[in-house]
């Protein structure tokens, strides 16, 4: 018999946070090395982690990964990226939608879309570890 | 007469921190014709196969597709002609089983007007889980004695570079130390770092 | 005749196209004065400008045999992306059919056919050309800006400042010449303003170039499956270039087949015994087409399997009895098989022994109570192409009864 789907326990998730905060930093780091003058459009707006209004896992994902599911095939250095996709996999509430993500069609247009989503996915984890990891701990 | 594989036991799991998932379990040696399929059931998702097929008594699951923190039930099912045998389910936190790379001593230096004291620069392993505090153990000893003395100290802190000062130390003397490293929570150590030396500084006579 | 009162033949219906991918122009025109059965052999003379129609950037002749009515076509490749300025381009014709004339006066100009894409770039303030250029490494591209930007503009090549040349007070060019193969993700160019605010970029995807496969062989462990190996060079596959692909042809059977990998590839050898391949290796991305030939006979490239089962019996003193088998090579062939005696790192004793499948060799003269190390290794009696891998087995010799 197969377990029923559980959602993950509130005391791996100031965990996930912190793995998908310090990752979210190294994928950003690696990718503004190694794209030399690419920098970030303000048009392309990504979700932050949104707060699911069913307890206790107050913190839901599916938007966020739907894009990172989409840069995946883009990107070179895919096992950063796979990593924060599981991390995300476990903050995602299976009932909502699959949303379509459109990517640039020109090269460099598709660079900054890319790096967009970085800068915004890591601007968005240091919020949500300050909001959801006191200081002290 | 119908011969069903034995039983699979004895389940035992490690992680390698971002390298893989490794579980193995007995009986070692095995006829060879049984398979095993090891069934990885993820507490937020339904089941995922992990290994399938395979006449080893063991498995492993590369990273990324096992991360931190997460609670597997694993589930060994050993399957020859004669049929169908299931090992009892385990459950495995994985913070508890994670073994971490061992960290690295930059130097060991005393510090000016600062007697029995050797400051260790040492630091954090890059492959080490951000979201766990490391809980540390450095062992030392003066160059000619064979017997260690430990000192433990835990450190939430993630940047790379870290020191620690070790006193009470005697003067002028140099030391071998050496440290290793767990994440909180977990049963396995590191291996120990790569051995330094160190002397502590020369103290006026009375 | 008729035709000398309407020698004077022009071109009509000039029409230009732009293919992008290509930045080339593509014209066609016809000559409508030809009555209907004549055939005349013309050249055409064409002129190109850019930015205005005096300043003249290329002119060429193009000779072909016209018929009435018929649709002309030519096209010109631009070292400088179309869309960057307005080009002109008008064209003239004159008989050049002996037959007919001695002399060749030229047909007066079409019009200037205005080529313009400045309309149709859309909002922006700044567009650069060519977008995702693939090329070769070594070779060099010219790329333009068109600014609607006040701002004073600064490009850059992956992080070096670039210094271009002004066409036109919005538009400036940068010719790149000898390129390096960065990463496969392209090299970015990119222009920012005085400010350091980027405002628009390109990707320059420059890719190593497709090298002749080296090394290329085959051969076959059992006459059914062929194993052809190559060093392919250079991996010049690209984010917009992921193929290098590689194909075997085989002439004597006409057959082909793409191989996955980018330096192996078997090929299934035919019921009908073919004994004799003619291979080209064909290597393909998509710049460059290289190939390499080979061509041998199928028995001549046997390179057998190594032996198995392979056992010691019968041990005494001073000898012992080893057997071994060998992987069957089509229908009744027979293998030379060597076999090797070491002793502390020395070959001792060495013989070869003709097996078809089952092989069995007496070593003597062996020394009492000795550890040795004895090799056996196989090759195609008919012809000789490669030795198997050895195979090994430890031997201790039994300790001498008292005499």
């Amino acid at each position: 018999s197969t377990l029923p789907i559980q959602p993950t326990p509130s005391r791996h998730l100031q965990s996930i946070i912190k793995e998908l905060q310090y990752t979210a930093k190294t994928v950003l780091e690696n990718y503004q090395k190694e794209e030399k003058g690419v920098t970030e459009r303000s048009s392309y707006r990504l979700p932050c982690l949104t707060s699911d209004p069913k307890p206790p896992n107050s913190l839901n994902s599916s938007a966020i990964l739907t894009y990172f599911q989409t840069i995946r095939p883009l990107s070179q250095n895919q096992t950063l990226i796979d990593e924060i996709i599981r991390q995300l996999e476990k903050l995602c509430s299976q009932d909502l939608p699959k949303m379509e993500v459109s990517v640039p069609e020109r090269s460099f247009e598709r660079k900054r879309f890319i790096f967009t989503i970085l800068k915004q996915f890591s601007n968005c984890m240091d919020q949500v570890v300050g909001l959801w990891i006191p200081k002290s701990s | 007469l119908a011969a069903l594989p034995h039983k699979p036991e004895n389940i035992s799991c490690i992680f390698y921190y971002k390298h893989n998932l490794t579980c193995t379990w007995s009986p070692t040696t095995e006829a060879k014709d049984t398979w095993y399929t090891v069934k990885r059931i993820l507490c937020h998702e339904k089941e995922r196969d992990m290994c399938t097929n395979k006449t080893e008594t063991s498995c492993f699951i590369r990273y990324p597709n096992v991360t931190n923190p997460d609670d597997y039930t694993i589930e060994v099912e050993a399957k020859n002609a004669d049929g169908i045998v299931k090992s009892d389910r385990t459950h495995w936190c994985l913070d508890s089983i994670v073994k971490i790379e061992p960290p690295k001593i930059d130097f060991v230096k005393p510090v000016l007007g600062v007697k029995q004291m050797v400051q260790v620069q040492w630091e954090r392993p890059k492959l080490a889980p951000v979201s766990s505090t490391l809980i540390c153990t450095l062992r030392f000893k003066t160059v000619n004695n064979a017997e260690w003395k430990e000192v433990n100290f835990s450190t939430e802190d993630i940047h790379l570079k870290q020191v620690y000062n070790l006193t009470d130390l005697q003067a002028f003397t140099e030391y071998v130390i050496a440290l290793r490293c767990m994440a909180e929570g977990s049963q396995f150590w590191s291996d120990w770092s790569q051995e330094k030396m160190g002397t502590t500084e020369e103290q006026a006579p009375f | 005749s008729a035709l000398s009162e309407t020698l004077l033949l022009a071109p009509e219906s000039l029409k230009v196209s732009i293919d992008y991918k290509r930045q080339c122009l593509n014209l066609q025109w016809s000559i409508h004065s030809l009555l209907y059965h004549q055939k005349v052999r013309m050249i055409f003379q064409i002129e190109i400008s850019r930015i205005e129609t005096s300043n003249v950037v290329w002119v060429g002749n193009y000779s072909t045999t016209v018929k009435s009515n018929q649709v002309l076509h030519w096209s010109w490749e631009s070292e400088l992306p179309l869309e960057c300025v307005t080009h002109f381009v008008r064209i003239r014709s004159a008989v050049d059919d002996a037959e007919f004339l001695e002399s060749m006066p030229w047909s007066t100009w079409s019009a200037w056919e205005k080529v313009d894409v400045q309309d149709s770039l859309g909002p922006g303030q700044l567009f650069i050309y060519p977008q995702d250029k693939l090329m070769e490494e070594g070779s060099s591209v010219t790329i333009c800006y068109i600014s609607r930007s006040e701002s004073k503009i600064n490009c850059y090549l992956h992080g070096l400042r670039i210094h271009g040349e002004q066409l036109t007070p919005n538009v400036s060019t940068f010719t790149l010449r000898s390129l390096p193969f960065i990463k496969k993700t392209g090299t970015n160019f990119y222009c920012n303003t005085e400010h350091d605010k980027l405002l628009n970029g390109t990707v320059l995807y420059v890719s190593k170039v497709l090298e002749e496969p080296k090394n290329f062989s085959c051969e076959t462990q059992d006459l059914k499956t062929l194993n052809c190996t190559w060093d392919h060079g250079h991996d010049t596959r690209l984010d917009i270039q992921p193929f290098q692909r590689y194909t075997l042809f085989e002439s004597f059977s006409q057959e082909k087949k793409d191989c996955e990998k980018l330096n192996w590839c078997t090929w299934q050898v035919r019921q009908d015994s073919q004994e004799m391949y003619n291979f080209t290796l064909v290597a393909e991305n998509y710049l460059r087409k290289r190939s390499v030939n080979l061509d041998f006979t199928l028995t001549h490239r046997v390179h057998p399997m190594s032996p198995f089962n392979f056992f010691h019996k019968n041990v005494n003193s001073t000898s012992a009895v080893v057997t071994w088998q060998v992987h069957p090579i089509g229908r009744s062939h027979t293998l030379l098989c060597q076999v090797e005696l070491h002793h502390d790192g020395h070959v001792i004793q060495q013989k070869n022994v003709s097996v078809k499948l089952n092989g069995e060799y007496l070593i003597s003269e062996m020394q009492p109570h000795t550890y040795y190390l004895v090799r056996v290794r196989c090759a195609y009696s008919d012809h000789f192409w490669k030795w198997s891998e050895w195979t090994d087995q430890e031997v201790t010799t039994l300790e001498a009864a008292p005499s």
